[in-house]
């Protein structure tokens, strides 16, 4: 627990010097490898004009729509330290509109273990 | 220009992860303790308020800000922003600095209390933080 923590603090502060730099989605997963975290595939169906980008926090990528700042994607890794089930195993978050939604592209509220969609169970597909 | 509707779901969004912010009950209860029904933490808290600032940023009259709305908005903003890159929460974090945060997010929710996303909401009792959801 301890040390999923202290491995989450030190790939915060080696990732935040990329926030503002434009990145390819490569060099992005380069940058995550070397904190130690994995990163997955690009979920099929995702754009290629998405503008990809080092998640805030969690060593994870978001995948945001060009044009719409409603709509984005969150791959994130899963965290040992995470109280919650739901975020000890890697997970996507979709925002729609602004709201987040389910596996299969129900709105839910987005403090809602359904907005953590295990990455496993997760299809672009079944949301659209 | 952006629609309406994504106007209302990201301030309302947004607000929402600052009453999380303002409640150092929810986040004992939440947050560390992992007691839900909420699924959340402080990272979780950062990403979900970057992703509805995403459409925010900038377009302070689009959403109809007073311009105290926007000065505390954005002071608050800017420092949370500053917090969340330098500390994590789970092993240590600057608690004088956090206080600070937590004071001004209640400010922030005092000011925007009387927007009219939050008005009508509130009217159609659908304010998510005064009316809880089932998760």
């Amino acid at each position: 627990m301890q040390a999923s923590a202290y491995k989450a603090r030190q790939a915060q502060k080696a990732l935040k010097k990329y926030k503002n730099i434009p990145l390819t989605e490569a060099e992005i997963r380069t940058k995550i490898h070397e904190t130690g975290y994995k990163t997955y595939p690009r979920p099929e169906g995702i754009p290629s004009n998405y503008i990809v980008e080092i998640s805030d926090k969690g060593a994870g990528i978001k995948y945001m729509h060009p044009k719409d700042c409603g709509t984005s994607i969150r791959v994130m890794p899963g965290k040992a330290h995470s109280p919650f089930p739901y975020q000890r195993q890697p997970y996507v978050t979709v925002k729609r509109k602004s709201k987040n939604i389910d596996k299969f592209g129900n709105e839910v509220h987005f403090k809602s273990p359904k907005a953590h969609i295990p990455l496993l169970e997760f299809s672009l597909r079944n949301i659209e | 220009m952006i629609n309406n509707e994504i106007k209302i779901n990201s301030l309302l969004g947004l607000l929402e992860v600052v009453k999380g912010i303002s409640d150092l009950n929810y986040q004992i209860r939440v947050w560390i303790q992992g007691v839900g029904p909420e699924c959340d933490d402080f990272d979780e808290t950062v990403n979900n308020f970057v992703d509805f600032e995403e459409c925010i940023k900038e377009r302070y009259k689009e959403y109809e800000m007073t311009v105290k709305q926007r000065d505390i908005y954005i002071k608050f903003r800017d420092l949370f922003r500053e917090f969340a890159d330098d500390n994590d929460f789970v092993l240590d974090f600057d608690a004088e600095k956090w206080q600070i945060i937590m004071d001004l997010a209640k400010e922030v929710l005092k000011a925007f209390d009387d927007h009219p996303y939050v008005v009508e909401a509130r009217k159609a009792g659908q304010l998510p933080w005064e009316n809880r959801k089932d998760f």
